[in-house]
């Protein structure tokens, strides 16, 4: 992952806001709707984003559904009921996080 | 462009090869690794060939042999991407077992002092002894079964480790190898006996989830 020590701890929550929005995701495309919102600037290797999926899925705030789709087996994950509610407690403390950066490094621009 | 089933299998087989035989992993990135490939083929208008070598570049760092000693032992040594999730899951697995063993060790030994509860627990004995033999014989046979199955998952090796350190002693403690709850004086080695029985009956539990998390897999594989 670019700029990897900013982002990592973010990590997490990206997924579950992308999967908040599109319903069920594997892992490729996961990859592919950060690279192109954030027009190339974030990329997520698979060394990144498997352990951060799995980990997600252990805790029960990710499920996971398979389809066989043009000749092989695909993974789908999306958010279960405890997920959702969790997406909505890390996105309220991403903005703050973000807030107060905001704050420390451009007081002028502040909200 | 969308790969044919020879080219899917020929990702599978370099999978294989490098020691990448865990279904529920497999799957996973021979999707990833297609998807890339199909990608690299439409763009940059690479042959076959060409985009599976610049993909597996890519991956060289996930696929190479690796072990965690503490958490998994020498003996398992497999690509890092699966060692990572291995970890995961056992380090996850242990400190939870630890944590409820302390817990319920500490719970016990405060309820002990009561001369209610000692009777209740002299009552409960044959009642524990009798669960752990019932579930050590039912792990034992989803062993033999799991044994036979064709599908591998990171979860069946975690049930595989955690079954062969849990069994032997769950045997035991079902023949009343510990009869701690008879015992009248509170020395060390009592407390190692009720640690003991908790621990392991602990790992037959966590044993069983991994099972159940297994067979949750190969259900949802013979769904499609």
């Amino acid at each position: 992952m670019k700029n990897s020590q900013l982002y990592k701890g973010s990590l997490n929550t990206i997924i579950m806001k992308l999967l908040e929005e599109n319903g069920k995701m594997y892992g490729y495309e996961i990859t592919q709707k950060v690279k192109a919102i954030t027009q190339g600037e974030l990329t997520i290797t698979e060394g990144a984003l498997y352990p951060a999926l799995h980990k997600l899925e252990a805790e029960g705030l990710l499920d996971v559904e398979i389809e066989k789709v043009d000749n092989r087996m695909r993974k789908y994950y999306k958010l279960t009921e405890k997920g959702t509610t969790e997406t909505v407690n890390r996105l309220a403390e991403l903005e703050d996080f973000i807030r107060n950066m905001q704050s420390l490094v451009n007081p002028k621009l502040a909200i | 462009m969308k790969l044919s089933p020879s080219q899917i299998d020929y990702i599978e087989h370099t999978l294989v090869k490098n020691d990448l035989n865990f279904d529920d992993l497999k799957f996973e990135l021979i999707d990833h690794i297609a998807s890339e490939i199909e990608m690299k083929m439409a763009i940059d208008e690479m042959s076959f060939t060409t985009a599976f070598y610049s993909v597996f570049e890519n991956w060289k760092e996930q696929l190479r042999p690796s072990q965690n000693t503490v958490f998994l032992g020498r003996n398992l040594v497999a690509p890092k991407i699966v060692i990572d999730r291995l970890s995961f899951l056992k380090k996850r697995e242990l400190l939870t077992g630890f944590g409820f063993c302390f817990i319920v060790t500490l719970l016990f030994y405060g309820m002990n002092t009561t001369n209610i509860f000692r009777s209740f627990l002299q009552n409960i004995e044959p009642i524990i002894q009798k669960v752990f033999l019932l579930t050590s014989i039912l792990l034992t046979i989803f062993k033999i079964i799991l044994y036979k199955s064709e599908l591998r998952t990171t979860y069946s090796v975690l049930f595989n480790k955690s079954f062969f350190l849990a069994i032997p002693f769950c045997v035991i403690i079902s023949l009343g190898g510990f009869s701690f709850f008879r015992t009248e004086s509170i020395d060390n080695l009592r407390m190692s006996a009720v640690s003991a029985t908790i621990f392991y009956g602990f790992f037959l539990f966590s044993s069983s989830r991994f099972l159940y998390q297994h067979y949750q897999f190969v259900k949802k594989i013979k769904r499609v």
